[in-house]
């Protein structure tokens, strides 16, 4: 296998003598998925400290302010919100389930990009341009609007159905960026020593070409997974996502219905809101982060690995 | 590819925070009832409403052969004191601002008697009723009628109108008009009331200029509140002027909708000036005749402004900033949260429950045509595992009482609630898990780690409710909560516009709703909603006491509401006909109570006082019914 990042300054490759100095150690992508680690584990751990049940309505006594507050129970530290929900309990149900639908959304994004662009590149003619037609054409179309749509009429039981729905409108970025590298990558000359040897196109895809993908595909897959929550969380907030297990945007549309605002119950939607800025903001520093791992030109020294 | 991001996350942003800020959940609101649904009827005698205070005006109201009958609408008010449209520029102080809860879809149709007019925009203050019911009391206020009366039989009911009564462009309204009304509804089956009158009219005569005679072809003691004093008493029936509609070729398309031209025209004290999808604006017409023959003041407000501005965040924090006069219902919190801010607002009590007892009771509709559904054990089953308290308590924050009626547990319908098996009625109020699970077991259900099942398939239930209707919504959220840890599994649907097909054509396997709706102080307008066979899954049922929309059947409960109907109010063997009914229909449970509704409807106090409130219960605090017309008329500037 050829690996892409060669680097052929003295100087950069004396750097390259510690394990410490490969350029996956790039900080913004380290701290990105550090506090992706931690979010997840408060998520996955969480339910061995806190009753999840608490998250669900009728479970606990209502509009119960934070513990920090007048009025306050320490049962329920983050408080409850007006159909008896503990706020906590809510937040640890919500965050491994609104991860879970970007994984989801992005993962079936990507797994048709890379079909789909290793196709239109590696074989171009008509295949590229059926493919590239197709593709820029979706990726014209307002998804929300669409996907408001189709959230109208999908029942919307689960996560699971979120995720594939928002997976409509993923795999057209992901198709156009793994064409254009495949484009570039296909008249590299390890690729054209592959094809003298006779190596199969298949193979040559998957041993020769992905591989010297993946920080591109990386960047890819933590932006799309960041664009999904996103989509998701704006359709739940919207009141189109499952109505009874809470996630981030239906903890959100919970409390615009209930005229938290107006009501001053500042710990019905500032918890989600602030969990989504730490997930985007961790997003995208992995994904600048791989940006840079891929594009060694983007790497300054003393700027980041 | 940075930038690529960049720009995906920036639109992504964008996107979200137009979501959020367009959030489409609409606030509780108060949808008149559903169109299947039984008008209410009154025990009222026609001798016991009060008599018009006033003599009708001896100069006025030529009679209707005297108004030409090619006149339109454009014909001036005679000896207009002001001109209507001046009063678009009345000041804050004169005006009067509504709260609507839900944006106006259709701009212009301002035809009555087709669906999804836009009449519930305000036309409540450009058409007079006949009589308004005050819940308070039980008695009517005579609007445009004068008096009622019926015959020994109730098959012949006369009505007798005010003199001096106007349409808005001057031509006097009488029994010409009714009479071209009633036939105009009954020659068009498209046509709002057309299957009432189908269902009980012979013959409808003009006695004289203020007289009509209505002939019905089977006894119906409450014939007089159903058509006089209109839909549960507050929604009046609507009458068009002929001599603008008889030149109309089709009513079924007419829109009744041209400002300039006067329509729509309606007898009302308000006219309708401006319309747009955010909001309507009403002047008054300072040539209403109730002012003119002394039946009331001529309301203050100059302007009335009916207007929808969001969420019911922002709904709240208009009315705080003194944007609205009036609101229509919101939830416990929002009006906690307004009192706090302004305590110019008030509500129907000054703490809780804050809010005044609806009349449309809430219930679980359950299809007795879908599997399992149409077994009374299971039917039962879902009733038991309902913890009705805990709904009071979450759903409604404490702001409704407990109770298992399907009517509302007004003081009127006492005498016929408690005739209601006690021992039934009681179980009602506390959930029995255990009896729900011995009924699931002896059906051949199994308990597995989550779910009850049967041949390998578990028990689920979806529950539809109306999107924009936050109440039924937490209603919904509640039960779907003890019937998942009960170990059903259960979902909630919420739907839009086709919450109502689905109830019409039977797609659908429960629903929360409020379609039994009817009683305020007889039994028979409620009972009557489950009467008649099973409307077939896929058609629209014509309506009880032909077919229902709950699919259910039951010819000895059918045959009883049919002797209901036709038996006095003082008739001993009514107590008998109704406790019969009562034990099939508790037995049974084509349907089960949920809920006793309520409305926190509050008022402002700053540029307008004199609303109606639990001491001062002059009339139903319903700014979205008829009676407001009435309402308008006790309310004062504040100087």
């Amino acid at each position: 296998m050829a690996v892409v990042a060669t680097n052929s300054n003295p100087k950069i490759a004396s750097r390259r003598v510690s394990i410490w100095d490969s350029p996956w150690l790039n900080s913004k992508f380290v701290t990105g998925g550090v506090i992706i680690v931690l979010v997840l584990l408060f998520g996955l751990l969480g339910p061995l400290f806190w009753n999840t049940d608490l998250a669900f309505t009728a479970s606990s006594p209502v509009n119960l302010p934070p513990v920090w507050d007048t009025g306050g129970d320490p049962a329920h530290p983050l408080g409850t919100e007006s159909n008896g929900r503990d706020m906590l309990a809510q937040l640890v149900v919500a965050i491994p389930s609104s991860l879970k639908v970007g994984l989801v959304a992005a993962s079936i994004g990507m797994a048709v990009g890379i079909l789909l662009g290793s196709i239109a590149g590696y074989v171009g003619g008509w295949p590229d341009h059926i493919i590239r037609t197709i593709t820029d054409s979706v990726i014209t179309i307002p998804s929300l609007m669409v996907l408001i749509a189709i959230t109208a009429y999908v029942k919307m039981t689960d996560t699971t159905a979120m995720a594939l729905v928002l997976a409509l409108f993923a795999w057209p970025g992901p198709t156009r960026l793994i064409r254009s590298q495949v484009l570039t990558l296909r008249e590299r000359g390890f690729v054209r020593m592959a094809l003298l040897s006779n190596v199969p196109a298949l193979e040559i895809m998957l041993t020769e070409m992905v591989p010297n993908m993946l920080p591109w595909l990386a960047a890819s897959l933590t932006g799309g997974i960041s664009g999904a929550i996103l989509g998701a969380t704006g359709l739940e907030a919207l009141g189109l996502g499952p109505t009874r297990v809470p996630s981030l945007g239906t903890i959100i549309n919970n409390a615009l219905r209930s005229s938290a605002l107006v009501r001053g119950m500042v710990w019905w939607w500032l918890p989600p809101i602030i969990v989504l800025i730490v997930i985007f903001t961790a997003f995208f520093l992995m994904t600048i982060g791989l940006d840079e791992i891929a594009n060694p030109r983007l790497r300054g020294y003393g700027n980041g690995k | 590819m940075k930038s690529r991001n960049f720009t995906i996350s920036i639109a992504l942003v964008v996107a979200f925070l137009a979501a959020c800020g367009g959030q489409a959940t609409a606030p509780t609101a108060a949808p008149a009832p559903a169109a299947t649904t039984a008008p209410a009827a009154t025990a009222v005698k026609a001798t016991d409403a009060p008599k018009a205070t006033d003599a009708p005006a001896a100069t006025v109201a030529p009679k209707a052969t005297d108004a030409p009958a090619a006149a339109t609408a454009t014909t001036a008010p005679p000896a207009a004191a002001t001109n209507p449209m001046d009063y678009l520029n009345a000041t804050r102080a004169e005006t009067m601002i509504i709260d609507q809860p839900y944006k106006l879809e259709t701009t212009d149709n301002w035809n009555p008697f087709t669906p999804g007019n836009a009449t519930g925009w305000g036309m409540q203050l450009g058409m007079d009723g006949l009589m308004y019911l005050n819940f308070g009391d039980g008695k009517y206020v005579m609007w445009m009628a004068d008096s009622y009366s019926s015959n020994a039989d109730a098959t012949e009911w006369t009505l007798k109108l005010k003199k001096g009564i106007t349409w808005s462009d001057g031509v006097p309204f009488n029994a010409d008009d009714i009479l071209y009304t009633v036939n105009l509804q009954i020659g068009n089956d498209k046509l709002s009331n057309h299957f009432y009158w189908d269902e009980w009219l012979s013959k409808i005569e003009k006695v004289d200029d203020w007289t009509i005679k209505y002939t019905l072809k089977k006894p119906n003691v409450l014939f007089g509140a159903q058509r006089f004093g209109g839909s549960l008493g507050v929604f009046a029936d609507t009458f068009v002027p002929k001599h603008i509609w008889e030149t109309v070729k089709d009513p079924t398309t007419f829109k009744n909708y041209d400002p300039a031209k006067g329509l729509p025209l309606g007898t009302g004290a308000y006219i309708l000036a401006k319309v747009t999808t955010n909001e309507t604006i009403f002047v008054r017409n300072d040539n209403w005749w109730g002012a003119k023959t002394g039946l009331a003041k001529l309301p203050e407000p100059k302007k009335i402004v009916f207007s929808y501005v969001g969420t019911e965040e922002v709904r709240t924090q208009t009315a705080i900033d003194n944007g609205f006069d009036s609101m229509q219902d919101i939830t416990v919190g929002a009006l906690q949260a307004m009192l706090a801010q302004n305590p110019k607002w008030q509500a129907w009590y000054d703490q809780k429950p804050y809010a005044v007892a609806d009349p449309c009771a809430r219930i679980v509709s359950l299809n007795s045509l879908k599997k399992p559904w149409d077994d009374k054990d299971m039917r039962n089953m879902l009733s038991m595992v309902m913890d009705r308290k805990q709904i009071v308590d979450i759903a409604y924050e404490g702001s409704t009482t407990l109770a298992a009626y399907f009517w509302p547990s007004y003081p009127s319908m006492k005498p016929y609630a408690d005739l209601i098996d006690k021992a039934t009625y009681d179980k009602m109020l506390t959930p029995d898990v255990t009896g729900a699970a011995a009924i699931l077991t002896a059906k051949g259900y199994v308990k597995g780690a989550k779910y009850w099942a049967k041949d390998g398939k578990d028990l689920t239930i979806e529950i539809q409710v109306p999107e924009d209707f936050i109440e039924l919504i937490r209603v919904g959220d509640v039960y779907v909560e003890q019937l998942q840890k009960f170990g059903i599994n259960a979902t909630e649907a919420k739907l839009g516009a086709v919450f109502y097909d689905n109830s019409a054509n039977g797609n659908y396997e429960a629903q929360s709703n409020w379609f039994a709706c009817g009683s305020i102080n007889e039994p028979w307008s409620t009972l009557n909603t489950f009467a008649g066979a099973a409307a077939p899954i896929g058609t629209k049922p014509k309506g009880p006491p032909i077919d229902n929309a709950f699919r259910w059947s039951n010819k000895q409960y059918t045959d009883l509401v049919a002797q209901i109907g036709t038996t006095k109010l003082d008739d001993p063997k009514l107590t008998e006909l109704t406790k019969q009914a009562l034990a099939i229909l508790y037995t049974e449970l084509p349907a089960m109570p949920s809920a006793q509704s309520r409305k926190i409807v509050p008022f402002n106090n700053t540029y307008w006082t004199g609303w109606p409130t639990s001491a001062n219960y002059y009339m139903f605090p319903c700014n979205w019914c008829s009676v407001f017309a009435y309402i308008i008329t006790k309310v004062s500037a504040v100087k």
